[in-house]
Formats: structure tokens, sequence, C-alpha cells
């Protein structure tokens, strides 16, 4: 009996080009029953956000259809708010609606990501476990299914659009980016890496327009309906305007230094500080002349993402989210930096905590030198990477 | 098109004497003008400094007829920055902001500099422009003359050219630059066991330290002329080395470890000699030694001094550490596997602000005096292992 079943879990099958075991069927399988009901657990959760904002859209889409996308009453992009519109359509309930749209977006990032990671190592093990991490990733699970928060959505079109580049599709790529932009204004955290991608040829500078196309678009559905131009450019140049703190419950690099002082002053200041940073780095990757390889361009976006997070003010906790992806797929990529995605998800999780339960249990200076201990570390390996497959000249 | 871009962005200028390309030029241009919109955000934080200090002082001098008011009694800083901040009391700009200018323009001149030391020592023009990046962004060069309106890279500029002259064995020009830099703050004080050093091992002549009250002697000229008492103008620094409530203004020392403010009358001279008894201790093995000294060595030597000052000497405000910061990212851009030594010295030095501007700071401050010990002892491994290597004395250490 047991020798039957033993056979019987080995025995291969060929699905598409790629061969499964048994075990591996059942791994999948069990795999997604636990991120599944990992979401169950979590979803009868109602946080503020839902309360005060999402369900009294919904409510005003109930009551008005969709010329209520007039009206000055949401602070999210046309994109989300037709997502919305049509769970109010459906008979179904607001909560388990926007909940289940990101349940379907983090089943896309995942199967994403582990189509990038087969892509880059072309093991079928890696591949698997990088589906498993990204679908059972605790800050993806909560974000979505507890939080009732969206960041699948833009992240999935970000990953997807990192996928296009790998594979050159510069085009489509862009394309993908726009719309990340269109839903979320933070898919342009990781706009430096792009153009450092531009400086060794992987993307097209005219694609870049692709950005302020989509965005355009997407004002289309508000402005259609009745609602000005400057009022629905309105929503994301209000979101980008200074918040409370320093630090909105992310653990950057102001929680070093404190989150109130001097805010009026370090805020700005720490913005013009950021952009310095990153054309620092964006100027020594365009300047040394290497032979990018796709796991190289990987680390280039977890980087950038990484950075731009840490160094601007006024980071929310949930801003994290796309680094912790990508953090995935590098410490698959890469067996040795498995301990980047696992301090990552420990430090954006202890962010998530601090503003779900207003309760802090580790102090955040402490979170705030590990990401700092990352971004160094990270910043090493790149540095050496770009050394070893150095191709030019002698420096001048 | 894009390949023309992309071309573009490799293709090497001639600008004077360098061959930069265009992304050099751009990063230069895109860091200066980021760092300037950084501090202009900040200039209009007015700290006790000013309106304790400046405001009165500058009123009162203007109401003594201007000049005259330099023979006044009721300042303490350094004569010559006094005459400079009354001339520009003078200008149709805000005083505050004149300050501030002056300090964000000497900046600029303090990161060419630095650019100047690290292109003579590595000769890699990146690096050159890199520092100057670096010491643009640096937290606390911002901090200090866009927030606070201080004056500190004044006389560091000056250390700055001293250390490029006198790592080129031009001690006469160096030994002026020293002067001027002495004139300006006492503080500079904390690099002369360096230049002890320098002149056992020959790079330096006694008669070259008599810049030192040259250049003092023209800092209180105007004031003097004003009318006020040479015997007052010379011990002005003696007046302001005096004692202060706390054994540590804020700068995470080891007073940090031992107690602020216990013992203090005792633990303060106590502490003076004993930090006398490490430089001499320090000076004594590498003068024994007699070996070259390097440019990179100089640096380090200049470095060490400065880390040492800071972390025992007592009464230490946190704007003393302003060398230590700039001459870390010197020495982290000569070594780039050191890159850990500015960024630490940097965390510590602007902890130490916070600490005093805002009187908070997160992290508990125990944490970054161990850390300055760490580097103290990081700094001295290396001034160590430069010694055993390059040592000429037959018996070794």
């Amino acid at each position: 009996m047991d020798k039957f079943l033993r056979n019987m879990i080995f025995k291969k099958y060929k699905i598409g080009s790629v061969e499964f075991t048994i075990i591996d069927m059942i791994f999948l399988l069990g795999i997604s029953i636990s991120g599944f009901m990992m979401r169950m657990s979590l979803k009868s959760v109602v946080t503020g956000d839902f309360t005060v904002f999402l369900e009294p859209w919904i409510n005003e889409f109930k009551a008005n259809g969709f010329g209520a996308l007039k009206g000055d009453f949401y602070n999210y992009n046309p994109p989300y708010m037709i997502v919305l519109y049509l769970i109010a359509l459906s008979k179904i309930n607001p909560l388990t609606g926007i909940k289940l749209v990101s349940v379907i977006f983090d089943i896309l990032i995942a199967i994403t990501v582990a189509i990038i990671v087969f892509n880059l190592t072309k093991s079928k093990f890696r591949t698997m476990i990088a589906y498993a991490a990204a679908w059972i990733l605790p800050t993806i699970v909560a974000n979505g299914s507890m939080w009732g928060q969206c960041d699948a959505i833009y992240a999935f079109f970000v990953i997807l659009s990192i996928y296009c580049i790998l594979n050159d599709k510069s085009l489509l790529s862009m394309i993908l980016l726009g719309i990340a932009f269109a839903f979320k204004m933070q898919a342009l955290f990781i706009l430096p890496a792009y153009i450092i991608l531009w400086a060794k040829g992987k993307v097209k500078i005219r694609h870049f327009l692709c950005i302020p196309i989509i965005y355009f678009i997407s004002l289309l559905p508000a402005v259609i309906t009745g609602k000005s131009f400057a009022a629905t450019l309105g929503i994301y140049m209000v979101q980008a305007k200074e918040q409370v703190y320093l630090e909105m419950n992310w653990p950057g690099l102001y929680e070093l230094i404190g989150i109130e002082p001097y805010y009026d002053y370090y805020g700005p200041a720490a913005m013009w500080f950021t952009l310095g940073i990153l054309m620092c780095i964006m100027f020594y990757l365009a300047y040394k002349i290497y032979h990018v390889s796709k796991a190289h361009m990987i680390d280039i976006f977890l980087y950038i993402s990484m950075v731009t997070v840490y160094f601007l003010p006024y980071m929310h906790e949930r801003y994290g989210y796309i680094a912790g992806i990508l953090t995935i797929i590098v410490g698959l990529v890469n067996i040795r930096k498995l301990y980047i995605p696992i301090i990552h998800v420990l430090v954006s999780y202890g962010a998530y905590q601090s503003c779900l339960s207003d309760n802090r249990m580790a102090p955040f200076w402490i979170y705030s030198f590990m990401l700092l201990f990352l971004i160094l570390d990270f910043g090493i390996y790149i540095f050496k990477y770009v050394n070893a497959n150095s191709i030019s000249y002698k420096e001048v | 098109m894009d390949q023309y871009l992309i071309n573009l962005l490799h293709k090497e200028f001639k600008i004077g004497k360098m061959k930069l390309t265009f992304l050099h030029i751009l990063l230069i241009v895109g860091i200066t003008y980021v760092t300037l919109m950084m501090r202009y955000c900040m200039r209009d934080n007015e700290t006790w400094d000013y309106f304790a200090s400046w405001e009165p002082w500058i009123a009162k001098m203007k109401e003594m007829g201007g000049f005259k008011g330099l023979s006044g009694d009721f300042y303490d800083y350094t004569p010559a920055y006094v005459f400079i901040v009354l001339m520009l009391s003078y200008l149709p700009v805000k005083l505050l902001y004149s300050i501030k200018m002056v300090s964000v323009l000497f900046d600029i001149i303090m990161s060419i500099m630095s650019g100047v030391i690290i292109y003579d020592i590595t000769k890699n023009r990146t690096k050159a422009i890199g520092i100057y990046s670096i010491m643009m962004l640096a937290p606390t060069v911002a901090n200090n003359s866009a927030l606070w309106g201080q004056c500190d890279v004044i006389y560091t500029t000056a250390i700055l050219c001293a250390i490029y002259h006198l790592m080129n064995d031009r001690p006469a020009k160096g030994m002026l630059f020293y002067g001027i830099a002495f004139a300006l703050k006492l503080q500079s004080l904390f690099v002369f066991p360096a230049l002890i050093v320098l002149w056992a091992l020959k790079k330096v002549d006694l008669k070259h330290f008599l810049f030192m009250p040259l250049m003092y002697f023209f800092g209180i000229f105007p004031a003097w002329i004003a009318g006020r008492p040479l015997k007052e103008l010379i011990l002005i620094y003696a007046v302001q080395a005096d004692k202060s409530p706390q054994l540590s203004l804020g700068y995470p020392n080891i007073y940090q470890i031992v107690g602020t403010t216990d013992f203090l009358e005792v633990y303060s001279s106590a502490a003076i000699w004993l930090t006398l008894g490490f430089m001499m201790i320090v000076m004594y093995y590498v003068a024994r030694s007699r070996v070259n000294l390097s440019k990179e060595f100089i640096v380090q030597l200049f470095l060490l001094f400065v880390l040492i000052s800071m972390c025992f000497l007592p009464f230490m405000h946190e704007r003393y550490a302003y060398v230590a910061d700039v001459t870390a990212v010197i020495y982290g851009f000569i070594y780039i596997k050191k890159f850990y030594v500015p960024l630490l010295q940097i965390l510590i030095s602007f902890s130490a602000y916070s600490i005093i501007l805002s009187a908070y700071v997160n992290v508990p401050v125990i944490i970054y005096s161990f850390a300055t010990l760490f580097l103290i002892f990081d700094i001295g491994m290396g001034v160590y292992r430069y010694v055993e290597k390059n040592q000429k004395c037959e018996e070794s250490a």
C-alpha cells in the first residue's frame, strides 16, 4: 500500500512543456488553499479606511450611479473608483467585494512572480517556491484581505511591467507602468530604475510618454461625468502634499532623528535630499559600462524601490509593498540573499501592525537600522557586481 | 535617437584642464541644484544662536555707530567672524539669510576643496565629483549652514586647504591656512597634535607655526582698531573655553556612557589630561616610527585626532565634530571599503544635532557613544597598520 502511494506521488506528468510530479501538484494545491484560508480568516476585519472612505464611496455609487464620479468626495484616481463602481453595481457585500478584487490581483502577482523567477532561474522548484512565497507573504495577504487596501492592483501592473522589460518588451512595459501609475501614484517611486535601464539601452525614451498619456486617459472617466480637469488632476496633487509627520508609520531614515521636530524644514529638505541620493545612484549605474544581466535588472528595481521609500519623507507603512514582492524574486534568484526578503517582510509587517493596532511593539529605530543595513548590504552587492562585470576602459 | 542620447551621456568634454563626460557634468549641475534647494527649504529657521546672540549684538553695534561697535565687550565670538557679520548686516538682505548664504557659499567651496584633495590622492575624477556630491548632500553639512546658520564650514574649509598643502609638501601655505582656521575657531586646535607629528616628521618647520598668532592677529585687527582692548581680544578664546553645566553638550562621547553631570568639576579637568595622554600616545607612536607620511595617512591622522578630542574632551558641543564629519567623508572616499566610517560619523553627529536642536532623539544616545569608540578603534587600527608596514626605526612596536 505504502509503495503504491509513494510511487503515485512521484509519478510525472507533462503539462505544457513542463514536467510535474503529483507531489508538486499536491504542494501547489496545498499552498494555494493555505493562502486562501489565510485570507478567509482575515476577511471579517473592518478598518477605518473602509468605514471612513471606501464604504461611503460605494454608497455614493449606489445612490448616484456612474455620475457620482463628478463629485469630490473621493481621493483615489478614477480607475480604482471604477472598480468600486463595479462592486457597487454587483449585489455583493462591499467589504467582500473590495477584498475579492485584491485577492484576484494577489493571485496574478503570485503567478507573475513565479514566471519571472522561472525566467531567471529555469528552476521549477524555485518557481513553485516563488509562487508560494508571493501567495502567502503576510504583508500581501494582510494588505488585501485584512486591510481592504488595493496595493495589489498597481503592484501587479508594476511587476508585469518588470517582466516585460526583462524580456525586451519596452513599449508594453511602459504601458503597464502607466496603468500602474493611473491606479496609484506610488508607482512613480520605481521610475528611476527605468531611467537607469534607459541609459543601458533597455527602454526607448519615447516609451516614457506612455505614462502621462495613460494617466491622462485615466482621468477621462471623471471628466466625462462632469468633473473638471483641474479637480481630477488635483487628486494626485493633494496626495503629494505634506503629511502630519516626517514618517507616517514607515520606519525610514527619519525615524532615527525623530518624526516631529523641524517638520516644516526637514520635510521639503528631505525630498531634495532623496533626489540627490537618487542622482548619485543613477549616475553611478549609468556611468559604469558593464554587462547587464536580467538578475541585475531586478536588483536595480529592488534597490531603487528600497532607497526611495527609505529616504523620502512622509512615507506610509504600505509603501514597502513593491519592494516586498521584489525581495522574494531576488531572494530566490540568489539563495544567499534569502535574508533580504525575511528582514524586509519583518520590517514591513511591523509597519503594518503599527498602523493597524496603533501600537508599536518594537521601537521603530531598530527597523530603520535594519532597512539601512539592507540598503548598504545590497548596495555593496550591486557595486561588486558592476565592477566584476565592467567592460570599459580604465577610469581617469 | 536613444543610442545618440546614450552616446552623448558618455561623451567627453574638456572643461578647463579636466575631461568630463556629459554624465559627470549632469551630476554636478543636478547635485548643486538639488542641494541648494535643500538648503533653501531650511532658510527660515531661526535658532537661539540667532536671536539670543547675533540679533542683539548687531543691534548694539549699530547703536554704537557700526564699526565702532566692534569695541564692545558683549560678544564672545571670534572677532573676525563678528566683523564679517557686521558687514553683512549692511546689505539689503535679511541678516538671517545673508549669514546662511555665506555659509552655503563655503559649503560649495569646501565640497570643491574635498574634491581637489580626493583627486590629488586618487587621480579619479569620478571619485572627486562623487565626494563633491556626498559632501553637499551630507545632512550635518546642510543642517549646519542652512538650518542652524552656523559657520563651521568656513574654518573647516581652511583646514582642508591646510591639509591639501601639507600633503603636497607646501608647509608654508598649509600653515597659513591653518592659521586662518585657528583665527576663526578655537576648535581647530583639535587637529593640532597632527601638526606636531608633522613637525617631528619634517613636514612642517617650527617657523611655520608662527602663522597661527599672525593670522589670529589679523583676525582681531578690525576689532582692535575699533577700540576693543587688545588683552580682551587675545583672551577671547580663553573665555569661550569656560565651563558648562554638563560634561557633554549633546555629543555622544564617553560622558554619555559615564554620566554627564556627576563629578563635573573633577572629571572635567581630569578628562582634559586624559585626552592629552591619549594624544601623546598616538603622537609618540607615529613620530618615533619615523614613517614616510603618505597623503592618505595625513588625512587619517587628522581624522583620528579630531575623533579622540570629540570623544574624550569634556564640554563638547555637537558642532565641534564638523571637521570629523568632513574628514571622515574624505577618508571614506580614499578607502572605499571604509565607507561605514563617514556613515557612522554623520549618523552620530546628526544625532547630536538633533539632541540640541530638538531636545529629542529616537535612538538611545549611548549606542552612538559606543559607535564613536568603535570608530576611534577602527581608525586607530588603520594608523597602526600603516605605521607597522612603513616604519623606519630599528625597533618594532
